[in-house]
């Protein structure tokens, strides 16, 4: 065999052994079960701050611009922060920007929340139909204009869930939960032409790109990930999907710091051997 | 016909450049009415343009099947997909239209068979694709981080910080963990991520104006 | 009476900015046209790698797989993407090497259709051009990623590049590369996924240098005097930040305020 097809096999076996292991140790801790202290970083914080400081019938836009494929790691937030503003008697309008696939999404997590709090659909909360382009721009100037009717074919104007928003500076905060870039979006043409209070939730790979934005106050805060979701549950004290997933994310990041380990040991007796 | 091919589109490209530079300037209602419209020529031309797409998919798997080239059940698979939701979408509609009141509920809305098709088998497999990250990150870092020089030792113990304090178990083990992890994120990481930000948004603003212009034809597929 | 207003004059700040930016920017390109040697740009290592990917693919008969990123035609990665497949593809063309280029986008599957054809046809082999080796494959993120990790895996190819933007499937595809022994060469501004390309990856372009590689492949004036005015955009914004941040540090805050929004 050449040296060239050994590698390569030799990667593949490597890859597979790691495979393993990762499966069973995800599998493995999904049957621990534990209550542990998880106290919210300063950016999570902020989100849920905010959202305790709104008086009630505030109104909220609440962006599900994820794809069902980040489901699982985002869709607990936006069904915790749909919870929170409902807990506050909030008015929430959910939208997206990102695709329509996101809209049946966006009504299973709204109406399971609904149902949770006895809230009306039109008075206390509404879901908008997916519109694609610069619909965010149109929204600065004219809400009406951007969506002349909701999810159901309603006139929006004629919804008590609008009274008093003619465009999105009269929201009074907006949460994009993002799996792909649209958060700068919200940033430039939100934040910069309708001067919104926004906050964010995204996939834990994606936070790092935000922080610029914290400290720019572009952001009042920041939910990344699945770790800063489950920090959002523990302070809406509704331990759900994010907190129990915690104990598999552990297990899985303890194996991978392991992983590394032994990968240097390795790396190291190698380079005292040649 | 270069006419229509260069000079056409740069003049479009210059018109609507300086429009909508002076559009983002301009609250007034009529601005915005034009931006509005505006949306929606971007809807249309991109579902037109798709169709581009689903040419070109179908030919390649149309070449597939005919050569018999390896593989070429799989291309059989492409058509089925393309057929059942064509059908999905299209068939809801037409039986309604053809009914005195609407029995199937159509569009992307919530117990359509698009929707249902989307549910039961595309939102799980990109779910699993989206999973397959965590396996393929595990195998990556397992490979590539190595203490190989004083650089890659800093980031190897930074990565092993904030793997630690994105998990309860960092925050048991002592409380500097997290602190150490927000610091990493919010001083140097800020510091690296505007630098490259400032770079990234003068070259997009400098594209925009050569595309403006007429200096920057590539998106025409022509120098 | 119109009550509306005419001119948003909150974004002030934003005009100035972008009149002294764009004006910085047109005036080294006219310099730079009418003096091209007025240019210096630095080498870009990763580029050299370029050479011997085409090189690599020549000798084993394997193709080169090119991607063009996940965003549409107007995001300023994809089109440093295209420009460098044009340039990629004239050397392909030279070397007698095949191209394979699976698009996410229509829109850019076209571009990229006519910026190879062209390439062809100015390497002076039309012939060879194959229109169907540049082809649409899915504008959903992990289908895409499914697809090209399936071609990577069935057709081997002898080298990769990743030129342009990606989300959460760049590891999926890098790795699977990693795999397969190909030469690996990435240019993303995406910096999110920066770091999986640089442990998958030969050489990664990080940032700016994406863009600096479609200039500096192509020697055109037009594209080395806008990377020379958006260098002095860069001096600027960093100027005042250095007197922003000893400013405030003395507690003088006025230059903070003209940038904070009331």
């Amino acid at each position: 065999m050449s040296n060239s097809k050994q590698s390569i096999h030799k990667r593949y076996r490597a890859r597979w052994i790691i495979f393993a292991l990762l499966a069973i140790t995800i599998l493995a801790s999904l049957f621990i079960k534990a209550d542990f202290p998880f106290p919210a970083a300063q950016v999570v914080q902020n989100v849920y701050d905010k959202i305790e400081s709104l008086p009630a019938g505030s109104a909220v836009v609440i962006a599900f611009d994820f794809s069902p494929g980040a489901a699982g790691e985002l869709e607990p937030m936006a069904l915790a922060m749909v919870r929170h503003c409902f807990k506050k008697d909030l008015r929430v309008i959910g939208l997206t920007i990102w695709d329509a696939p996101a809209v049946p999404i966006m009504e299973d997590v709204i109406k399971q929340a609904a149902t949770e709090y006895q809230k009306k659909d039109g008075l206390d909360y509404t879901l908008l139909p997916f519109k694609p382009g610069l619909i965010y721009l149109t929204m600065c100037q004219d809400f009406y204009l951007a969506y002349p009717k909701d999810y159901r074919d309603q006139p929006t104007r004629e919804l008590p869930v609008f009274h008093g928003i003619k465009n999105l500076s009269d929201v009074d905060y907006v949460f994009d939960i993002a799996s792909l870039s649209t958060i700068e979006t919200w940033i430039a043409y939100g934040k910069e032409k309708a001067d919104i209070e926004l906050g964010a939730a995204c996939t834990a790979v994606m936070a790092t790109d935000y922080y610029p934005f914290l400290q720019s106050k572009q952001l009042n805060g920041l939910v990344g990930g699945l770790g800063a979701i489950a920090q959002y549950e523990t302070l809406l004290q509704k331990k759900e999907r994010a907190y129990q997933a915690m104990i598999p994310q552990s297990a899985v990041h303890l194996l991978i710091i392991l992983l590394i380990v032994i990968g240097n040991l390795i790396y190291l007796k190698q380079r005292k051997k040649n | 016909m270069v006419f229509l091919k260069k000079q056409i589109p740069l003049l479009i490209a210059l018109v609507t450049g300086i429009i909508f530079i002076i559009q983002f300037f301009v609250p007034h209602p009529a601005s915005q009415n034009l931006q509005a419209w505006v949306t929606k020529w971007i809807s249309i031309v991109t579902g037109t343009a798709l169709l581009l797409g689903l040419t070109s998919l179908i030919y390649l798997h149309y070449q597939k099947v005919k050569n018999k080239t390896t593989g070429w059940g799989f291309s059989l698979v492409v058509f089925l997909g393309v057929f059942i939701s064509l059908m999905a979408g299209f068939l809801p509609t037409i039986i309604n239209w053809l009914t005195p009141s609407p029995v199937l509920t159509a569009g992307m809305t919530k117990g359509s068979p698009l929707i249902w098709i989307f549910n039961n088998s595309i939102a799980p497999l990109q779910a699993s694709m989206f999973s397959l990250i965590a396996f393929f990150m595990a195998s990556a870092s397992f490979r590539a981080f190595r203490i190989k020089n004083i650089q890659a030792t800093v980031l190897l113990v930074s990565a092993m910080i904030i793997m630690l304090g994105q998990i309860p178990l960092g925050g048991l083990i002592s409380s500097a963990i997290p602190d150490t992890m927000t610091w990493i994120l919010t001083v140097p990481n800020i510091a690296v991520r505007r630098a490259i930000l400032f770079g990234v948004t003068l070259g997009a603003i400098a594209t925009s104006l050569k595309i403006i212009f007429g200096i920057e034809q590539s998106y025409l597929g022509s120098k | 009476m119109d009550l509306y207003p005419w001119f948003d004059s909150s974004q002030i700040d934003v005009l100035i900015f972008v009149i002294i930016l764009s004006g910085l920017i047109l005036y080294f390109i006219r310099r730079a046209k009418k003096n091209p040697d007025s240019v210096y740009i630095r080498r870009i290592s990763g580029l050299d790698r370029i050479e011997e990917a085409i090189g690599r693919a020549t000798e084993l008969g394997k193709p080169l797989l090119y991607l063009n990123g996940l965003k549409e035609m107007s995001a300023v990665s994809t089109i440093a993407a295209t420009n460098i497949l044009g340039q990629v593809t004239k050397k392909i063309a030279l070397y007698s090497s095949e191209i394979k280029v699976p698009c996410y986008d229509p829109v850019v599957m076209s571009v990229a259709q006519e910026t190879v054809h062209q390439a062809y046809l100015e390497a002076g082999r039309p012939d060879a051009f194959r229109k169907h080796n540049i082809f649409f494959i899915s504008n959903d993120q992990f289908a895409y990623a499914a697809a090209v990790d399936g071609i990577i895996l069935r057709e081997q190819p002898a080298a990769i590049l990743y030129m342009g933007y990606y989300y959460a499937e760049s590891l999926l595809m890098a790795e699977t590369g990693v795999m397969t022994n190909a030469i690996q060469i990435a240019g993303t501004d995406a910096i999110t996924q920066l770091p999986f390309f640089i442990v998958t990856c030969d050489a990664t372009l990080m940032g700016e240098e994406l863009y600096a590689a479609s200039a500096y492949l192509s020697k055109e004036p037009s594209q080395l005097g806008s990377l020379k005015g958006q260098d002095a955009g860069k001096l600027i914004i960093l100027v005042i930040i250095l007197i922003g941040s000893i400013l405030s540090t003395l507690g003088i805050m006025w230059l903070t305020d003209i940038f904070s929004k009331a």
